[in-house]
């Protein structure tokens, strides 16, 4: 019996990067060198670093949307390769930063939505959720709903993207950034949702976020990333409040 | 220096008609101030900004009203081609999106302004001490803006405004689109050029760790309306207005329940006539139908029951 988790197991990604007029000298970057972490059912797991450190592309790796050049993406002892990416979506959810550009602006909220559980009751026959718990776990009223995405507000959008992924009710979900293009307010707001969902449905989340404090206040576990590659992983207070790493002592500088 | 008295805009929109963005607003920021503006989004934060240099095609505007003076001049009535002379010389502004500021296919030397310079003064060492002062390279200035990272086109700007000496400096959340890093730089070069170089600031952002980090004075803006203001620690400690309060628990801080605000922004398709905090708030009255004043010493506050502390201050 293998035990369950989603683990990251020395994941390598080179990106070919075309310079030149005729984009013809092809220079190699590595973004992901020797990656490896664990996400354990009901944790939280926060992978914090700069830009181009290579925090999305790690989250993309995990959501089947790019391969990797090397290492393996295992979900509950097997490996994601094998799974049909249908089946995929029940295991593994991704949320992505701009919420507009992820959403059908053609198709209504509640038809989004409503896919998306006809999707989940195809594959595994039952329904775990349907419209009503969905919008009222992600708080979204009768108005949202009828709306197209385009005519509801960033915070409301970014929720029904939540909601959308939520309602395939993967066991592990990857959060992309998902609340730096939201105020203040809005970004409490799904952070509390969150919170609820991590205590009441014991699902596991990987936050990726270039905010400590956010990370600090959300994960139980930090993975801090440079140029591809974990300079340093642990429990959330001891990396925050005593540092072993010169990279992590410097992106707890930066909090204002 | 800027004043605002009254300062409504109304914008035109293609289903709703009106969007009331801003309702009477009546600010004053003096010379060498440094200033935060805070709010959720759709609050009027940057409509307040771009209204201040008036940057809006005549299409976008349903109404207008109030008066703006900058340095004693009238604003809101006056001719394009006199705005000219405010626009970047007096008031220049910072923008939050660097890609979206700056022209893809023009060389960063084309696109930052030349300024006045007296004939005396060799244009190339001006420019040269100022890349200094903001920290880049002069390689920059032959380069394309695609070519530079986010954080660099924010100090081109700020070079910018410091060519065409400018007297203030509106920052519309010039930030938001950085990393924390990189955030800090930037906002650290802020609160340096300001000292030196002796400007008024206006710090537009949601992010309110760094308006405390910042800013000497504060202004909360909530549904188009102005709720709160004073200085900016006294806001921060003890906040008066029950939006304040709540606004100030949603700020992520370490061992610490977040706790975000219930109910969601108040729709500004329709003109309110209670107080427009009156669907969330906490502690609202039967009395708290009317519209509320805004009054005030030092803080002033939009609120029939603002935090007790205030009352007993002003014997109310």
């Amino acid at each position: 019996m293998t035990e369950k988790m989603l683990e990251v197991k020395n994941v390598s990604k080179v990106y070919f990067v075309e310079k030149g007029i005729f984009l013809k000298k092809v220079q190699p970057k590595h973004v992901l060198k020797n990656v490896s972490l664990k996400l354990c059912p009901g944790e939280i797991v926060a992978l914090v670093g700069e830009s181009g450190s290579g925090k999305s592309t790690l989250a993309k790796i995990i959501a089947k949307l790019e391969k990797p050049d090397s290492g393996e993406v295992i979900i509950d002892g097997i490996n994601a390769q094998n799974f049909p990416s249908r089946v995929y979506g029940t295991k593994v959810g991704i949320v992505f930063q701009n919420p507009l550009t992820s959403l059908n602006p053609k198709l209504k909220v509640k038809t989004i939505l409503n896919e998306v559980i006809a999707l989940r009751k195809k594959i595994s026959g039952d329904v775990l959720f349907d419209l009503k718990t969905i919008a009222e776990i992600f708080s979204l009223d009768e108005k949202v709903l009828n709306a197209f995405p385009s005519q509801i507000s960033g915070g409301q959008a970014q929720r029904v993207a939540i909601a959308r992924s939520y309602a395939m009710f993967p066991n592990y979900l990857i959060l992309d950034e998902v609340t730096s293009s939201l105020d203040v307010s809005t970004s409490a707001k799904i952070v509390k949702i969150f919170q609820n969902l991590n205590r009441e449905f014991k699902t596991a989340m990987l936050f990726i976020t270039h905010d400590l404090i956010l990370a600090g206040l959300i994960a139980n576990k930090i993975f801090v990333l440079k140029d591809g590659e974990i300079v340093e992983e642990g429990d959330t207070f001891k990396v925050l409040n005593f540092p072993q790493n010169n990279y992590t002592q410097y992106l707890k500088e930066a909090i204002i | 220096m800027i004043e605002a008295r009254n300062f409504s805009i109304t914008y035109r929109h293609r289903v709703f008609k009106k969007i009331y963005a801003l309702n009477n607003v009546t600010l004053k920021i003096e010379e060498g101030d440094v200033v935060g503006i805070a709010g959720e989004s759709g609050c009027g934060k940057s409509t307040f900004a771009r209204g201040i240099l008036k940057l809006f095609n005549s299409w976008q505007i349903y109404s207008m009203g109030g008066e703006v003076f900058v340095d004693g001049q009238e604003i809101l009535k006056e001719k394009e081609a006199r705005l000219s002379q405010i626009r970047g010389k007096k008031v220049a502004m910072i923008f939050q999106h660097p890609y979206l500021s700056f022209n893809p296919v023009l060389k960063i030397k084309k696109q930052i302004p030349a300024g006045e310079f007296s004939p005396l003064q060799n244009k190339g060492e001006i420019l040269s001490q100022i890349l200094e002062k903001v920290g880049l390279e002069e390689r920059v200035l032959e380069l394309y803006p695609h070519q530079l990272s986010g954080g660099m086109l924010q100090r081109v700007q700020i070079a910018g405004a410091l060519l065409l000496k400018a007297k203030v400096l509106i920052a519309d959340e010039p930030t938001s689109s950085l990393d924390a890093i990189t955030q800090k730089k930037i906002i650290n070069l802020l609160k340096k050029i300001v000292e030196t170089e002796n400007l008024t600031l206006i710090f537009i952002s949601h992010n309110l760790r760094l308006i405390r980090y910042l800013t000497k004075k504060t202004f909360i803006f909530y549904g188009g309306f102005l709720v709160e203001e004073g200085p900016t620690d006294e806001v921060f400690e003890n906040p008066l207005h029950p939006y304040t309060k709540a606004l100030l628990k949603c700020i992520p801080e370490p061992h610490k329940k977040i706790e975000p605000i219930p109910g969601d922004p108040p729709d500004l398709s329709q003109k309110t006539s209670k107080c427009p905090f009156f669907e969330r708030c906490y502690k609202r009255e039967s009395i708290c139908e009317k519209f509320p004043p805004y009054r005030g010493e030092r803080r002033k506050v939009l609120c029939f029951y603002p935090e007790a502390k205030y009352r007993i201050e002003n014997n109310k």
